[in-house]
């Protein structure tokens, strides 16, 4: 009976859930000279119109693979700078520990926002500006401190007899960390990964500010020509275009989530 | 690097701190594994800060500045709007600690084990993948006057339910945080996911022996093991919360007014829109120092025992 | 909760799957290492051969750009590289953060009025008096627009268009009940209740969370007395005067009579809404016009007229509002820039770009090929109205933001008591901004 109550409000939250999601498609369907409106129904069809809209009016093909590269380069650095960072400070002996997590984890606790104008600055002086390098760097900078934030929570939870052996069998610490704590931390690494590609490929804010041409600007830059305050395009044309941007973040969900439910299998 | 050393440290046992004497500190390592780390954040997001901090002493147009000492401050201090901004963010605080939190632990734990959970899941997390113009897009339809959630109201005869949802605080507000409560809720789910996973089989095991099970179980053995992954959650939302920007930028722009402004608008705003820099950087301050206080007195007692 | 019966058996990963996610984890690290091999921006700096760098706010006008550049190249030599950043916000932080450093563009467009003064005066902007005159020498630009781009008596910037607040009307709504164009203020409220009491919404008036409420408030006050306004947005007259508080009132008069949609309507439902004719008239720049066009919508679809003046004794005025060329003191090619800022509004390059805009230029020999554009072109030539700055752009940056955010408010609660309490804090702000204006 408790479990009957359960199954309901699970399936129920997850088809509330998926109204809005349902809203969306419905409208980016919409033709756009039709569009008049958020509509429940769909009226007419013209998704493949729109997205050939949206295509021919910004170049979101060479935008996506840009974003392609920032997200993976920037959370795969990130997610390795974070973990060699998490084993110093929860493995290794190293002095006030706390110091180093604090000088770590108060990068995300800034409004990023404000760093707009001195990053700009700073681009412009040694060149980084409008480069895929540069846009690398400041993603996996952002990246960093909640990604060491997940992965050292992580660690702390290792299993002590595992390392015992490991020290026993006289490792170092490289080795301890390559053999031993990379595999134990693999969800965290996985999940921060997923995280943090997820926020790169989200990012608008810092896309248009560093950088200007087609191939370094990343995706919801070219995303936002189509959504401009004087663009007349309509809602059904960026709802469109914006599915098939999140297409890729989709499918990496999808991806996980069979990581996750195998692994998932290991506990009851 | 030095390979002799780091065998020989590697040796140390694992308790710390290391006793003096015992252990030969691994000073090339640490170079290596916290060197990066260090950089990225020091050099890309600390030092810009502390460039915000001078900046915030100034009256500054982006084109010139002359010193105001701390005008910026007291200006803000007595400031309506700052006030405002400041009451929104707690509203913004203690909405998302609730909400995403605890749907994102509940749906993990009650999932797990299912058949479909994997279909519920994915309908939780897809909110989560969508980009943001799309979801201003969307949240505009449902809310707006003549929008979608007011037109299924009137179909359903429910028209005294109606309003302008975005227009009169503290509602908009309010729906704004469950906005963010559909996107958020996927991210906390899936940190929950990967803190169920560190869970050995076996502790799970022992407490049904022990008679343990259902909600017992799930508050004596699984929630005390979550703990680690609880406290990342937390820590999280609480900054992301005091940060608020993008979802109430995109939909109010903080109107109408500035009723519906946070701290991270009212920095915005200040900076971008109205180009008053030193202002704009003081609000920076303040909010970073909220931020940094509220993490700290969390984190400070979570780090300790874990 | 999760009481299910699975074995325990397994343990944690084994070592064989470990070597292998290290592997991959080097492998990406490897890839990782590559990047500072990525590529460089292919328009950070000059732009290649005799073409100038121009940077917007709007990457939709590109094709625009790029075909007025076409006639451009033809006459100096130089066409168009064209930048956006699609964001009006960010854009001009860019502008301003870029224009003393060397990843600036030659030309960048920015507004008229007192946002041009705003940078005009730290000085990032090229003088264009050269071009001036010679536009003014060829018939191009009315010279009493120069004004309106200059700081301290020098011209800074050229007028990228020139469109002007009018009214977009639904022909199938005024068609279906039968409504003419309105030739006074009374016939124009009598067709919005016409179009209330079919069950219409009259008038799509946005705002709640942008610059769009102002649009009304600039209306009424030029419909009651235009030098009032002109007074008003240089700080010579008060907002809690007489006819600030009229304006107002009418403002709320015609919410009571529920005349306006709600507040957070979205013109970019026009388009859709004037075709199935559920919206009859919206008030705006005349530059949305654009949209309509993008949208396939054509001339049977809208027509646009000149809203009649709202007292008897009031001149007719229109509100005018003007994009701004300028150019960078920094520019890589500055003797070319000034070149084609120079050629910029000679008719044939205003043609082909107007051919784009759907809009008109400050060049009134260049006509859009859109019919109700003409129309109005030919009714603005006819009756000569006072010429009115957008709000906008009237008075100091800090003080339209600020005073635009009151008016959003007032848009959610159009009441009188509200009015009343809207021009005080819009007084307020103004004594302060002043202040810091001339400082």
């Amino acid at each position: 009976m408790a479990r009957r109550v359960r199954d309901v409000l699970l399936i129920g939250t997850a088809l509330l859930w998926l109204i809005p999601t349902y809203l969306v498609v419905v409208n980016a369907s919409t033709a756009a000279d039709d569009y008049a409106g958020p509509s429940w129904w769909p009226g007419s069809w013209g998704f493949f119109d729109n997205l050939s809209t949206a295509f021919e009016t910004a170049d979101i093909g060479q935008a996506m693979s840009n974003s392609l590269l920032y997200s993976t380069g920037a959370a795969l650095i990130a997610v390795g700078v974070a973990a060699l960072a998490s084993f110093a400070v929860v493995i290794m002996p190293v002095k006030r520990p706390a110091v180093w997590f604090w000088a770590i984890y108060t990068g995300t606790l800034l409004p990023l926002q404000v760093f707009l104008s001195p990053l700009f600055n700073g681009y412009a002086d040694t060149s980084l500006y409008d480069t895929q390098y540069g846009m690398v760097l400041i993603y996996a900078a952002i990246a960093v401190p909640f990604a060491f934030f997940v992965i050292r929570n992580y660690m702390t939870t290792a299993p002590r007899e595992m390392m015992e052996a490991a020290q026993l069998d006289g490792a170092s610490w490289i080795a301890m960390f390559v053999r031993i704590h990379l595999p134990l931390a693999r969800g965290a690494l996985l999940a921060a990964f997923l995280f943090q590609f997820l926020a790169t490929w989200n990012d608008l804010l810092f896309g248009i500010t560093l950088s200007t041409s087609p191939n370094v600007r990343p995706l919801m830059a070219a995303l936002a020509e189509l959504n401009g305050q004087y663009a007349g395009l309509g809602p059904p044309v960026i709802l469109a275009a914006g599915l098939v941007a999140s297409a890729p973040t989709v499918a990496l969900f999808l991806g996980f989530q069979r990581f996750f439910v195998n692994a998932l299998k290991l506990t009851p | 690097m030095t390979a002799l050393d780091e065998r020989n440290s590697a040796l140390t046992p694992r308790t710390r701190p290391a006793r003096p004497g015992n252990s030969q500190r691994p000073h090339g390592s640490l170079l290596l594994f916290l060197f990066p780390a260090v950089a990225l954040v020091g050099i890309l997001l600390i030092l810009p800060f502390l460039f915000t901090v001078y900046r915030s002493f100034f009256r500054d147009n982006g084109f010139s500045r002359s010193w105001v000492g701390l005008e910026n401050y007291t200006t803000l201090l007595t400031d309506d709007i700052f006030l405002r901004s400041v009451l929104n963010t707690g509203m913004w605080t203690a909405g998302t600690l609730l909400l995403p939190v605890l749907l994102g632990l509940l749906i993990a734990v009650g999932t797990n084990s299912v058949r479909w959970g994997p279909m519920a899941r994915f309908a939780i997390v897809l909110p989560y993948a969508l980009s943001g113009s799309v979801t201003a897009l969307l949240w505009n339809f449902m809310l707006q006057t003549d929008g979608a959630t007011n037109a299924m109201l009137d179909s359903l005869g429910l028209s005294t339910l109606e309003r302008s949802w975005l227009l009169e605080w503290p509602m908009n507000t309010i729906v704004m945080i469950i906005a963010t409560t559909w996107q958020a809720t996927g991210a906390s789910m899936i940190l929950f996911l990967v803190g169920l996973q560190a869970i050995p089989a076996e502790t799970i095991e022992a407490g049904r022996v022990d008679g343990a099970g259902g909600f017992r179980l799930f508050r004596s053995i699984v929630l005390p093991q979550l703990r680690p992954i609880s406290v990342v959650v937390i820590g999280i939302s609480l900054v992301n919360s005091l940060k608020t920007f993008d979802i109430v930028w995109l939909l109010t722009r903080g109107g109408p007014g500035t009723e519906s402004e946070t701290l991270a608008l009212t920095m915005y705003r200040q900076t971008f829109t109205l180009s008053r820099y030193g202002y704009g950087a003081a609000v920076a301050v303040i909010l970073t120092v909220i931020v940094l206080l509220a993490s700290w007195t969390y984190l400070r007692r979570q780090l300790r025992t874990n | 909760m999760s009481a299910t019966t699975r074995s325990p058996a397994m343990t944690r990963s084994t070592p064989t799957i470990d070597r292998r996610t290290v592997l991959r984890w080097a492998s990406g690290l490897g890839a990782a290492a590559i990047l500072p091999s990525c590529a460089r921006g292919t328009l950070t700096r000059a732009a290649p051969g005799d073409d100038v760098t121009l940077n917007n706010d709007n990457p939709t006008w590109a094709p625009g750009f790029e075909s007025a550049g076409e006639v451009l190249r033809a006459k100096t030599g130089h066409g168009f590289a064209i930048r956006a950043v699609p964001d009006v916000s960010s854009y001009q932080q860019v502008v301003r953060m870029s224009a003393q450093t060397d990843s600036t563009t030659d030309l960048v467009k920015w507004w008229n009025g007192y946002r041009l003064q705003d940078v005009a005066r730290a000085e990032i902007f090229a003088d264009l008096t050269a071009a001036w005159d010679e536009a003014e020498r060829n018939g191009w630009v009315d010279p009493s627009l120069r004004e309106s781009f200059s700081y301290d008596g020098k011209p800074y910037a050229v007028p990228i268009y020139q469109s002007y607040y009018a009214v977009f009307y639904s022909r199938p709504a005024y068609q279906r009940l039968g409504l003419e164009v309105p030739q006074d203020w009374d016939q124009f409220i009598a067709n919005a209740q016409a179009l209330r009491d079919d069950g219409v919404t009259p008038i799509l008036s946005a705002g709640a969370s942008s610059w769009e409420s102002l649009i009304w408030f600039q209306q009424l006050l030029i419909g009651l007395d235009p030098d009032f306004y002109a007074a008003l947005t240089e700080g010579a007259a008060s907002y809690t005067d007489d006819t600030a508080q009229e304006a107002m009132a009418i403002w709320a008069d015609m919410y009571e009579q529920k005349l306006f949609s709600p507040p957070d309507s979205q013109v970019t439902e026009l388009p859709g809404r004037f075709a199935e004719g559920s919206v009859g008239m919206n008030l705006h720049g005349v530059w949305n016009a654009n949209a309509f066009a993008q949208a396939g919508v054509d001339e049977d679809t809208f027509g646009l007229f000149l809203l009649p003046a709202v007292a008897a004794t009031a001149p007719p005025a229109v509100v005018t509002e003007s994009g701004a060329l300028a150019v960078t003191v920094n520019a890589h090619k500055m003797t070319e820039a000034l070149e084609v800022a120079g050629a910029w509004l000679d008719t044939d390059v205003q043609q082909a770009w107007v051919d784009f805009l759907s809009d008109l230029s400050a060049n009134p020999s260049a006509l859009p090929p859109v019919q109700p554009v003409q129309d109005l072109a030919a009714q603005i030539e006819q009756a000569s109205p006072v010429l009115a700055t957008r709000y906008w752009e009237a008075s100091p940056p800090v003080l339209v933001e600020g005073n635009v955010e009151e008016l959003s408010a007032f848009m959610t609660e159009p009441t009188l008591a509200m009015a009343k309490s809207t021009l005080q804090r819009m007084q307020n702000r103004a004594d302060a901004e002043w202040d810091r204006w001339s400082m």
